[in-house]
């Protein structure tokens, strides 16, 4: 069924179980991976599952002012910071933040790879894995992929996801978030160039 | 004139068109003359694919997962 149709909105709203069940299976892992880039790990299942209770009792209550989507991702990053900030008093949660190396990693990536006058020193050569399928096929390069992600900051690491993974407009990205454009945008170019760098390294050498 | 770094610098704003009209038109430009810059455009967009997998969890760990949380919501009312 068509989660944006008329139909789906109206029995959900209604807080039909099926339907209801068809949100969560569509939506859980995403929240997941969201949750996790706020709370860490220890936290994100605990979080979700309470944003999920929050979403169902208030289902009657949306007012399809913003997408069905946005929506959802609200209640669940406000859940998440709710908890972050109880948590963060208790244990420190700011150690599982990583430095920003990755923006180093880049900043080496770029300074190495172009002359003075701005032109390629290193251009990327031809990629042998040149069709999405062929790159979601390679196991070891999604090992790759999976382990840069885990070195994002939570923010940049949100922005990317939510923008890139699950295919969410800028603005809602910005909403859900809370950041303003011009910073997501820097969030975001900096994520891509990092996953770009990954991939073409791994076409180059066959390693991480 | 365009160089091939500023390209890079704008990659995530070209590949979501974000720019501006006369910013269109430079890089129009410059890809049409640079065979690097449009190797590298094309394998930016190409990386990105890479996410759009998305997971989903299984029907039986959905189902579960609903009710139990069902349960709590009516427990809390
Ligand atoms: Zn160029």
């Amino acid at each position: 069924m068509d989660m944006d149709s008329a139909s789906f909105l109206t029995k959900l709203k209604s807080q039909n179980h099926q339907a209801f069940n068809q949100l969560v299976q569509q939506y859980h892992s995403s929240l997941l991976t969201v949750a996790r880039t706020i709370v860490g790990d220890v936290w994100a299942e605990e979080v979700v599952q309470e944003a999920w209770v929050s979403i169902f009792k208030a289902l009657p209550k949306f007012q399809e002012r913003s997408s069905l989507k946005t929506w959802i991702y609200t209640i669940l990053k406000n859940e998440a910071y709710s908890r972050y900030k109880k948590e963060s008093k208790t244990v420190s949660l700011e150690a599982q933040v990583p430095d920003d190396q990755q923006d180093r990693t880049i900043e080496d990536w770029l300074s190495s790879s172009f002359n003075k006058g701005g032109g390629w020193l290193n251009s990327p050569s031809g990629w042998d894995l040149s069709s999405p399928e062929a790159l979601l096929q390679e196991e070891q390069l999604q090992k790759c992929i999976e382990h840069t992600l885990e070195l994002l900051k939570p923010d940049q690491k949100s922005v990317f996801l939510l923008r890139d993974q699950e295919q969410l407009a800028m603005e809602e990205v910005c909403n859900i978030l809370d950041i303003s454009h011009s910073n997501a945008r820097v969030l975001l170019h900096r994520a891509r160039l990092k996953l770009f760098q990954v991939i073409n390294h791994y076409q180059d050498t066959g390693e991480c | 004139m365009l160089k091939c770094k500023d390209v890079v610098a704008s990659a995530t704003d070209y590949v979501d068109k974000e720019l501006s009209w006369s910013q269109s038109m430079s890089m129009a430009m410059h890809l049409l003359l640079c065979g690097h810059c449009r190797r590298f455009i094309k394998y930016f967009k190409l990386s990105l694919q890479t996410l759009k997998n998305k997971k989903t969890i299984s029907a039986e760990n959905a189902s579960q997962l609903s009710s139990e949380i069902i349960t709590k919501a009516q427990a809390d009312s």
